[in-house]
Parts: structure tokens; C-alpha cells; sequence
């Protein structure tokens, strides 16, 4: 039997108990024996059987035995199921399965909804759609909170989330909710009202409040379309813990301060706090503008829809005919379809962008919590938060932003100690900022700790093998090892960044969405990421060149510049290939012509152009024919008969109709230096 | 007769608009907050249901509002509430409210509410 299952059938037999029935209290308590003797059960589960043994042995028939036995082994239950798990609870870890005898008792771990209508249907979905909202509001406003305690706007926001929750879960008998919701604003009430202080661990507690309401209300979106709901892990826990508190009068146990400070969109660099107006404009701002919700797919079609129409207009545009010096009408009337075209495709991706502050908010309460539990001081400024993406880059970028929060507070911020010895201030500064760029957007995260240890990064990378030497390596080189597959240096594993995945997932994630990441980092200072993003994935911005008789595009983000280089630029190194020394940095030279096997291409570098191409960790100059001039693609895959050809990103019809390839700059860099030898891979071939 | 719904909550003011026609009533107007409310109050109102805890202004607030403006003397105005505690209602009386009900409530309860607010304006009228 699993420990879960021994857990069920404990919970059955408390539930069915008849207390005066000894038999059964016998059989609890022999089931109870074999429970502890489990291996792999944790602390606090052991814990609580202990006690439920001694209240069974002590007195089994005083009057709330059953209430204690019962409630320890609810706790047991939603304690073991808890364990292990990722702080988001996960649906598919719930606690015992529910029994029929258990359905209508308190200690069941069913949520139950009744759905008799379209019109309850409808009805339940708003008030979870609305409830999120609050708990979001309530979310953004504990952060400020704890930054400036004296927020009364704050304050009323986050009690007037779970007030409302309460009072409106009180009608549709949700009773899980109603519940937590209720004792939750107890303790935000004392808050309110100052009678007692929002000390980390209360803050803590309200957090935890916030995140177990958010998963009641997943699980009753899932009773309401009739799967099982049941109650989270950690509820019951939970619920106790904010009970006790009540009933002792919410005794004072610490009177340290928070261990993070949250400035949201400061104007400038100067860290002056203040109130973040987007985290106190509450729920009640959206019942203003009348917001239809349209399915995502539908969007991505629109958007993908689009996105061909402008391709097929651009064809139209430059169709000989209409072009043509014959039909000046025509091509008047043709320009004009092409402006409502391009106003289209403004507004249809504009329907699809959303603003990052959602992801930021996300890893602001992250930070908070790192920090809290990692003993450092962190202020953490956000800037930008409203500036717009893709949403589709959205969920894409939340993993990058949460893996360098993590080794930033983990990692990069020292102790306070280690900071004051350093001659810094105790609390160290976590900056993440949002902008556009161009056509691009930049996300920024700059932190003020001890910054990259090359000579450690070195040596993890040769005693991993992923370099012999660093003799030859740059230092952008080196910082950009720390991006390769399973490379970490941390040295102490904790429990919320040692999880085996480390910063190459991030670079992978930025590809993916065709942006690249640089780091730029200062021993002793800190350290800062750019992620740098194309607006949209649905439109690529690319500058066509011509290879032979061949066109090719070349994603904008990557160029950083085109030139004809003069003879004297132009090396040969043993060992190292063709090269171009611009302002004094070789870069290998890289024959498109060549990786493509196109004839009749130019073969000198100096009758051609070169373009470099790459990022912080890697430089190419491309050897092309010419420039052909900047277009905008809707980029395709190649399709299943070619599949993967390396070099290419994939495909796309041009503005005259024909199909041009789109070039992967990130994987020609890879082949430029395996063909050169000597210098290492950096780039993970995945 | 006309219904000014003022929840901060959507769900809530469905809740309350789904009662009202459920007892038979189905001219209502909503508002989400105490100011959003006032703007919408005129002679076609014939009661309003008010949330007590709302932002920017609440249910409190708003019913001194009411009874400050002209021909806002006399509309019943119905407080919906979790708050119990003597302080409160006589605080409630004391602006203004002509009564209140407790939430959650059974339709019952709300109905004979209802009754005896709007009886009691009709049988002054």
C-alpha cells in the first residue's frame, strides 16, 4: 500500500468511525503503526500520526478526539501530498482521493459545484475569471505593501479582494473558498485596522493565502466542467495555522524587516520609492471598458491571416502591370488598398500584444520569496512593466526572466555580511527593466552582486570538457560558457535553483523566439543580462541579400553591420581560416556561397560584402554578393520533405512572389567555428 | 420600477440581477463603485441595492450622497453587507440606509426585503 493510499483508508475509517466502536479504533491505530514504520514519509506527516497515536491512546473517547484525530490526519494528508511538490501546487499531486463516505463531511478533499444551468455555467466562470483578477490586485498590492507598510490604498485593496471573494463564494456554496477567504481577512483585518504589524512571516501567510485560493479555483473550474476537484495541497494546513493565529490574538514573534523592497517603474535611475499606480488600481477599473475575450487560436489565425495579406498586397504592389506607366489609376487604387492593409496589420497585431507586467510581477514575488528564504536583503526596482509583447512570447520569456531572478538572488547578490565587508550596502539591487528598442523589445535584469567569476567559469568548463584551454577565449566568450548545456557554477545547491536546469535554458528560450542574449559583467560590481526580442514572432524583419543567384534574408536582429572590407582587413591564420580584423577583433569569414553550394557567386572578400552577423558570444562576417534592401516576411517552416537544413531558420515568399530563405545566424556561427577548428563551440547544437 | 445594482464584484451584481428577476423585476442599471453609482442615480431609479465595501467610494458614502441630492430623500436604498456588528448598522441608519441584508442570503430573505422597503415608500407615496 502507498502512503497515500494508507493515508486514504486512515481518513475513510476516522470518517466512518463510531467512536464508541473499539474495534475500529483498534484498526486505526494498528494502520496508524504501520504508517510511521513507512519509509519516506516526511517530518511533519510523522508528526502529526504521533499525535493522533497519543490522542488515541490518552483518550480516545473524551469529547474532541475525533475533531483532533480527524484534523491531524487531514493535515498529514494535504502535508505529505505537498511535499516535494513545486510551490505552484500541481493538479495531477492531489491528495487522497475522495470516498463516498467522506463526500459530505468537512474533512472531504471534494469540491463539489453545482452546475444546473448554462446560466450557473456562465455565472461560475465570471466569478473565477473575476476572482483571479482580485487575487492578482491582491498579489501586486502585498508586494507594495511590504515595500511601504504604511499603504493604505494597498491595504484596502488586498482586503477587499478576499472580502469580496468571501462574500460572493458565500452564494454559490463554495464553501473551500468562502472559508479560507474568510479566515484570511481576519487576519488582514487586524492589519488593516493596525492592530497588529504585516511582519514577513504574516506577509508570508497572505501570500500563501493568495496562491491556495488561486488553485481552489483552478479545481473548481475543473468540478464545474465535471472532472473531480479537490481540495490543494496545503489548504488544510493552511487554514490551521491562519485558525491558531486568530485564536491566540495573532502573537508578535519577529520585528525584522521585510527582506525585499519592491520599487515598481521608477522614472529614472534614482531608487526613490513609490506607489506603483498600477498595482493599486484594483479590479474595479476593468467593469469601465467593455473587453470581449476572443480565443487565442482565433487571434493567431487573424494575425497569421494577415500577416499573408500583406505579403499578397506587397506582390500586387509590384506587379509589372500595375506598376506600369499605363494605369496611373490602378496603381492609385492599389496604394490605397495597400495603406488599409498595412493599417490591418497594425491593428491586428496590436490585438495580440500584451504588456510584461504579469511576467514581472511574477518574478517579483519570486525574488521576494528567494530572498526571504535565502536571508538577503534585495531591493527590486521594475521598469517598463506596461511595455507591450507577442503574447505568444509571453509564456515563452516568463521561464528566462524566472531562471536569472533565480541565479540573481541566489547567486549573484551576496549576504548582507559579505556585502558590508565588501563596502556595499547590506541590501543589494535587483533591476529589471522593460523597453522597446527599434523594432525590438529589450528586457534587462541588472544586479549589483559579485558579478561572473571567470576563473571559476574556466575551470568548470575544462573539467566538464568544453574547453582544453581558455588562452584564446575573449571575455565575452568565457562569460557566454555559463549559457552551455548543464554548466553551473553554483556551488551551494538550494532548494529553489538547484533544480537542474540552468542558463543554457534561457538562451534556448530566447532563440527560440529568434532574440539573443548578451551578458555584460563586472567582477566585484554585477552582473547584466539583455534579452533582446523581435516585437512579434508572426513577422520577421530581415535584410535580403543576394548570394549568386540566389536571395537570401537575414533577420535584422542579428546584423550589426554590412561593409566592403579593404584588402588590408583581410588575414588567413594557420588553424583559424579566412579572417577580417575589425577594430582590431579577428572574426571569421564565412562563404555563404560555399554552405549552400550556390555557383557563380563572388569568391573574394574584397569584391563582395561582408556582414557581421552574431551576438555578445559570437561574431561572423558573411561574405554576400549585395544588399538587396530591408523586407518583412511571415516566416514558414520549411515543411516535412526538407526538414531541418542547418543554416536555415526557414522560409518565406517575398515581396515579387518568389520564395527566399531565411537564414539561422545563430547555427552558421556554429559552423563557421567547427570548419575553422581551434576555437570552441559555444553554441549547443540542439 | 427601475434598480441601481452597486458591486464592485460583476459576479455579485449578477447575483443580485438574477434574484430580482427571479422575484420579477427586470429594469436595473448597474454601477461598480459608489461614484460610477451616483452618476447613474436619477428620478428613474426606483432603489438601490448597495455593495457596503467598495473602492473609491463605499456603500456609506454613497448613501449620504444620495439623501444630499435632490430627490434622493426617499429612495429606498437596500445595504448588502457581511458586516453585522451593532456599530455598523446604526452607522448604516444613520446616513441614511432605509435597511440591510446579510450575505449570503436566501432569495426568500431578499424578496421580503425588498417588499418592505418598497411597501413602506409606496404606502407614504
Amino acid at each position: 500500500m502507498s502512503g497515500d493510499e494508507l493515508l486514504d483508508e486512515l481518513a475513510t475509517l476516522v470518517l466512518q468511525a463510531d467512536w464508541d466502536d473499539d474495534p475500529i479504533l483498534d484498526e486505526l491505530r494498528e494502520l496508524i503503526v504501520r504508517a510511521l514504520a513507512r519509509q519516506g514519509m516526511s517530518e511533519n506527516t510523522i508528526g502529526h500520526l504521533r499525535d493522533v497515536l497519543s490522542g488515541l491512546d490518552a483518550s480516545p473517547r473524551l469529547p474532541g478526539t475525533l475533531e483532533r484525530v480527524r484534523h491531524s490526519i487531514t493535515t498529514a494528508i494535504s502535508d505529505e501530498a505537498n511535499r516535494d511538490t513545486d510551490p505552484d501546487p500541481d493538479p495531477d499531486q492531489q491528495p487522497a482521493k475522495p470516498t463516498q463516505s467522506a463526500s459530505d463531511t468537512p474533512a472531504t478533499n471534494d469540491i463539489t459545484v453545482s452546475v444546473e444551468s448554462d446560466a450557473d455555467r456562465e455565472l461560475l466562470g465570471e466569478f473565477v475569471t473575476e476572482s483571479r483578477d482580485y487575487l492578482e490586485s491582491a498579489e501586486a498590492s502585498m508586494l507594495q505593501l511590504e515595500t511601504d507598510p504604511s499603504d493604505a490604498e494597498a491595504i484596502n485593496t488586498i482586503f477587499r479582494a478576499f472580502h469580496t471573494i468571501k462574500g460572493t463564494s458565500g452564494f454559490l456554496g463554495l464553501v473551500a473558498l468562502s472559508d479560507l477567504a474568510h479566515t484570511s481577512e481576519s487576519l488582514l483585518s487586524e492589519i488593516r485596522d493596525g492592530s497588529i504589524r504585516l511582519t514577513p512571516t504574516r506577509a508570508t501567510l497572505i501570500f500563501r493565502s493568495i496562491d491556495i485560493l488561486a488553485a481552489v479555483l483552478e479545481q473548481i473550474t475543473l468540478a464545474a466542467r465535471g472532472e473531480p476537484g479537490t481540495i490543494p495541497p496545503g489548504y488544510a494546513q493552511l487554514l490551521d495555522e491562519l485558525r491558531t493565529l486568530e485564536k491566540d490574538g495573532y502573537p508578535e514573534v519577529e520585528s525584522i524587516a521585510p527582506a525585499i523592497a519592491i520599487v515598481a517603474d521608477v522614472p529614472d535611475s534614482e531608487p526613490v520609492k513609490q506607489a506603483a499606480p498600477a498595482a493599486t488600481a484594483g479590479a474595479s477599473a476593468s467593469t469601465a471598458e467593455a473587453i470581449v475575450r476572443v480565443r487565442t487560436e482565433r487571434l493567431d489565425q487573424l494575425v497569421d491571416m494577415v500577416g499573408e495579406l500583406v505579403i499578397a498586397q506587397s506582390m500586387l504592389t509590384q506587379d509589372e502591370i500595375v506598376c506600369g506607366p499605363g494605369n496611373p489609376e490602378l496603381g492609385r487604387k492599389v496604394s490605397h488598398a495597400a495603406k488599409i492593409v498595412r493599417e490591418l496589420q497594425d491593428l491586428s497585431m496590436a490585438m495580440r500584444m500584451v504588456p510584461l507586467k504579469g511576467a514581472f510581477q511574477k518574478v517579483t514575488r519570486l525574488a521576494r520569496d528567494l530572498a526571504q528564504r535565502g536571508g538577503k536583503a534585495v531591493e527590486f526596482y521594475t521598469e517598463g512593466e506596461d511595455t507591450e509583447i507577442d503574447r505568444n512570447m509571453v509564456d515563452v520569456l516568463a521561464d528566462p526572466l524566472i531562471h536569472m531572478v533565480r541565479n540573481a538572488v541566489d547567486h549573484g547578490l551576496e549576504m548582507p555580511d559579505d556585502r558590508e565587508r565588501a563596502g556595499k550596502t547590506r541590501h543589494g539591487t535587483l533591476r529589471l527593466s522593460a523597453y522597446h528598442s527599434g523594432g525590438s523589445v529589450v528586457v534587462e535584469l541588472q544586479d549589483d552582486g559579485r558579478g561572473l567569476n571567470r576563473t571559476r567559469i574556466i575551470a568548470k568548463a575544462k573539467e566538464r570538457g568544453l574547453i582544453d584551454n581558455a588562452d584564446s577565449l575573449s571575455i565575452p566568450e568565457i562569460d557566454n560558457l555559463i549559457f552551455h548545456p548543464g554548466f553551473s557554477t553554483a556551488e551551494a545547491v538550494t532548494e529553489l535553483s538547484g533544480r537542474g536546469v540552468g542558463m543554457d535554458v534561457v538562451r534556448r528560450n530566447v532563440e527560440a523566439m529568434r532574440g539573443r542574449i548578451d551578458i555584460d559583467s563586472d567582477p566585484g560590481k554585477g552582473t547584466k543580462f539583455t534579452i533582446r526580442l523581435p516585437l512579434t514572432l508572426a513577422i520577421t524583419d530581415g535584410m535580403l541579400v543576394s548570394v549568386g543567384t540566389e536571395r537570401y534574408l537575414v533577420p535584422t536582429l542579428h546584423i550589426q553591420s554590412s561593409f566592403r572590407p579593404s584588402p588590408s582587413q583581410l588575414k588567413t591564420v594557420a588553424g583559424r581560416g579566412e579572417l577580417v580584423v575589425v577594430r582590431g577583433v579577428p572574426i571569421p569569414i564565412l562563404r555563404l556561397h560555399r554552405v549552400f553550394s550556390i555557383p557563380g557567386a563572388i569568391e573574394h572578400a574584397s569584391d563582395g560584402l561582408l556582414m557581421l552577423v552574431g551576438d555578445g558570444r559570437s561574431q561572423t562576417a558573411l561574405l554576400v554578393d549585395e544588399l538587396l534592401g530591408q523586407q518583412q516576411v511571415v516566416a514558414k517552416s520549411l515543411g516535412e520533405a526538407l526538414g531541418r537544413i542547418p543554416g536555415l531558420a526557414g522560409g518565406a515568399i517575398l515581396g515579387d512572389g518568389r520564395v527566399g530563405l531565411i537564414l539561422d545566424v545563430t547555427e552558421l556561427n556554429l559552423i563557421v567555428r567547427r570548419s575553422a577548428g581551434g576555437i570552441p563551440e559555444l553554441a549547443s547544437a540542439a | 420600477m427601475k434598480f441601481l445594482i452597486v458591486d464592485d464584484s460583476s459576479t455579485m451584481r449578477r447575483i443580485i440581477t438574477n434574484c430580482l428577476q427571479r422575484i420579477g423585476y427586470t429594469s436595473t442599471v448597474e454601477a461598480s463603485d459608489g461614484a460610477q453609482a451616483l452618476a447613474k442615480f436619477d428620478d428613474s431609479i426606483g432603489c438601490i441595492i448597495s455593495d457596503w465595501n467598495m473602492p473609491k467610494m463605499s456603500g456609506l458614502e454613497l448613501t449620504a450622497a444620495v439623501r444630499a441630492q435632490p430627490g434622493g430623500g426617499r429612495v429606498p436604498i437596500l445595504m448588502i453587507t457581511t458586516r453585522a456588528s451593532t456599530d455598523d448598522i446604526i452607522a448604516a441608519t444613520k446616513v441614511g440606509a432605509s435597511g440591510y441584508i446579510l450575505k449570503p442570503f436566501e432569495l426568500e430573505t431578499f424578496r421580503l426585503k425588498l417588499v418592505e422597503l418598497i411597501g413602506a415608500v409606496q404606502a407614504a407615496a
